[in-house]
């Protein structure tokens, strides 16, 4: 049996003997083998000794058994890593922040508590995945849809926690911005609810977020400040119909005015569905058909295009923009998406074929004309996360195939958040690809796309692979922490990593040195004064370790 | 007992009595299963394979007469639908321990999934391409289900013996160790792929 960092096998024991007292034997994992199934399986730290691992693991059915847990952990001053199904894959997985620490694996605790239909709102616990929530709404013919990210086999509370996004209507896909309401247990114990939930007997928990007096919701997430045992989501009426269309420019200089476009276009609500921004000149798909190009391979490509696009700086050159123009290949190909009645979608489609109109030589196509419900088992004719549907396609990536001859054994996303301008594109690609090219990382395509989860910005999510080389993977992992720095000087930052990356990334929020780090701090030490939760955890370490992490 | 030992005890007064009613094993491996052959239970419940794969189509072929309760199923890299529908009801109420032969990727999906349930990889053999039409197998195993799946791995056709080597698994459980035989067998897949049990 492994014991957490300071403690001895005969006290560990002891504090076992309790989670067991607390939770049940059977659902306290100290066996190699099964503490083992608590392994990043995308670790940086592959085969090498500093990979971050638990002590042990338990598993609390209830909150009042979470309270009794975090109190054993408490008096005895363990670490705990809450998790909830723990798939964030590339981002920690449900491996600690702190090796030693003891998972607390919420994932027994999956009852879906309310879906109000009329409300278009849920009220669940952290074990349920985006395929319960689905099949449950899926049973009861109940007219909401979820948004889920892709792959959909997390949890749909730990995905807002992380602040991870979605893909169907913008007041959907931001994962934290769409909760409404949260019960945490302290790290002494105490139960707290947030916003209306405060109230006892509350009748508006999930219908208003705040509440009154200051609102504490942003705290739970990516942090160390409590374990969050209920959280409430509002959910999207079903769409009547989903209309999906493309707008292609055929010109370099189209990509500016295209954003400025799209923007004022979301930003009015004239568009709400995921924004999916492609190059077919430059042979970027569209998020939408990653899987399909992985597995049977891009458009087929002349040699002519294949050299001139070799030769390109930054997705461009003269040369190639003719042959794009001269074979009807789009520089840019956008896909906008509406959802709502059929005549409201296709007048909103009219709207925004107006405005894209005022760029030169913009043509229009309509992809998608979908009447809902939609059969779910043609789903998978479509991106299914794009229609609210759970889908595990994604692992369809990284499938060795001919256009992907040496898959990695996983990868570390790289995920940087830029302004939404197509300068910003064109400038994040200069100059994450020459930091790249020295670091020697496979990061960049020749010219990379952002994808577009939240409004008014764009996000680059990009792979760096974990390797069977530990050499190799160190210096990625090395010149992973050197691109976080290089994209903090331009004024760029990460919007989540995982624990080994975490220091790296809140460096760069250092504004006024480091007030926001110092403030963090002084929650933790107020409200964790033991350490006890998640420590390391965004940075944010309790005073015990603060000086020998940092 | 929790789910997870369920699943393993399922495991293992189960497949080993179909396996000898096969008849495909080495007269040792045979009397060997006898031992275990008396008990009576739950049988391997699924084996999985890609299709896209001929080795792995050939070990579906195969698997049609390996024992198992739910038969076996072919998916083309997706398992959405074989996990939403089949394998995860199955796997939230115990039970159900499934063999297969898939790329890397859909293993690893499946291996992340099963931890829902506190379940693992009990067998993992890669099959790795090499130069020259081979191929080297990889397993991890506990030691008895290696000494038995070394006469499949070592066979030309190896996708076609390696349903019922997989289905002598009861002792799967414990430490596991690694062998690497080969390159010795004619390549048969143009992908480099896996096998395993998950229990």
């Amino acid at each position: 049996m492994r014991s957490p960092p300071g403690m001895s096998a005969a006290e560990f024991a002891r504090v076992v003997a309790e989670f067991e007292r607390a939770v049940g034997k059977p659902w306290v994992f100290t066996r190699d083998e099964d503490v083992d199934l608590y392994r990043d399986a995308f670790s940086p730290f592959l085969h090498e000794a500093e990979e971050l691992v638990a002590s042990a693991a338990v598993a609390p059915a209830t909150t009042l058994e979470v309270q009794q847990v975090v109190r054993i952990a408490n008096r005895h001053k363990v670490p705990l890593y809450p998790i909830s199904t723990g798939k964030n894959l590339g981002y920690g997985g449900s491996a600690p922040a702190y090796s030693g620490s003891v998972v607390v694996d919420l994932k027994r605790m999956n009852r879906i508590i309310e879906v109000n239909e009329a409300n278009a709102s849920a009220l669940v616990e952290p074990g349920v995945s985006y395929f319960d929530l689905y099949h449950h709404i899926q049973a009861r013919k109940l007219k909401v849809w979820i948004d889920c990210p892709d792959p959909g086999w997390g949890s749909v509370i730990g995905n807002a926690l992380d602040r991870g996004g979605g893909y169907t209507t913008a007041n959907y896909r931001n994962h934290f911005d769409s909760h409404c309401g949260m019960e945490v247990v302290l790290p002494n114990g105490e139960l707290l609810r947030t916003g209306m939930g405060a109230i006892p007997n509350a009748k508006t928990w999930q219908q208003y977020k705040s509440g009154c007096g200051p609102w504490l919701d942003g705290i739970f997430s990516q942090s160390n400040f409590g374990i969050v045992t209920k959280m409430g989501f509002w959910l999207m009426p079903e769409p009547e119909a989903y209309l999906r269309g493309t707008v292609s420019l055929s010109r370099y200089a189209d990509l500016g005015p295209m954003v400025e476009t799209l923007n004022y276009l979301e930003n009015a609500r004239i568009t709400a569905g995921f924004p999916d921004i492609a190059s077919p000149l430059n042979a970027y798909p569209p998020i939408g058909q990653l899987q399909l190009w992985n597995e049977t391979g891009p458009p087929s490509m002349t040699d002519e295009h294949r050299k001139l696009l070799s030769s390109a700086k930054l997705g461009y050159s003269p040369e190639l923009e003719a042959y794009g123009i001269k074979a009807g290949i789009p520089y840019w190909q956008l896909y906008v998406s509406f959802h709502g009645p059929a005549e409201v979608v296709e007048a909103q489609w009219q709207a925004a074929q107006r405005h894209f109109a005022k760029i030169q030589g913009a043509k229009f196509r309509v992809v998608d004309r979908v009447s809902m419900p939609i059969d779910p088992a043609k789903a998978d004719a479509y991106h299914e996360p794009e229609l609210g549907v759970p889908s595990l396609r994604a692992f369809s990536i990284g499938a060795r195939t001919p256009w992907n001859p040496t898959p990695s054994k996983g990868h570390m996303w790289f995920s940087p958040i830029v302004p939404r301008t197509g300068e910003a594109i064109i400038e994040a690609n200069r100059v994450f690809s020459e930091a790249a090219r020295e670091l020697d990382m496979p990061l960049f395509r020749s010219f990379s796309m952002p994808a577009c989860f939240w409004e008014r910005c764009f996000i680059f999510i990009l792979a760096t692979p974990v390797t069977e080389d530990p050499a190799t993977n160190k210096r990625y992992r090395e010149g992973f922490k050197k691109l976080i720095a290089i994209g903090g000087q331009h004024g760029w930052g990460e919007y989540r990593t995982a624990p080994v990356f975490q220091k790296s990334v809140m460096d760069v929020y250092s504004f006024n040195d480091h007030a926001l780090q110092r403030f963090h701090e002084t929650l933790k030490d107020a409200i964790d004064p033991n350490g006890i939760m998640s420590p390391g955890r965004y940075a944010i370490w309790p005073k015990g370790l603060r000086g020998t992490r940092s | 007992m929790n789910r997870r030992n369920f699943c393993l005890s399922s495991l293992a007064t189960a497949i080993s009595g179909a396996a000898v009613a096969a008849g495909c094993l080495p007269t040792g491996e045979r009397a060997a299963l006898r031992v275990h052959a008396s008990a009576a239970g739950a049988q391997l419940y699924k084996f999985v394979y890609d299709r896209r794969y001929p080795a792995a189509r050939s070990f579906g072929a195969a698997a049609e007469h390996a024992p198992s309760s739910g038969g076996v199923v072919a998916i083309r890299g997706d398992i959405t639908e074989l996990w939403s529908r089949d394998l995860e009801p199955k796997w939230r109420t115990g039970g159900g321990a499934i063999a297969g032969l898939t790329s890397a990727r859909t293993l690893l999906c499946l291996e992340q999934l099963a931890r829902d349930q506190w379940m693992r990889v009990a067998i993992r053999t890669e099959h790795a391409m090499l130069a020259g039409q081979k191929i080297a197998h990889r397993l991890t195993a506990s030691e008895p289900m290696i000494a038995r799946m070394t006469w499949a791995l070592a066979a030309e056709d190896w996708a076609q013996k390696l349903p019922a080597a997989l289905a002598t698994c009861w002792d799967a459980v414990g430490a596991g160790a690694g062998l690497a035989i080969g390159p010795t067998c004619r390549l048969a897949t143009e992908d480099a792929l896996v096998s395993f049990v998950i229990a």
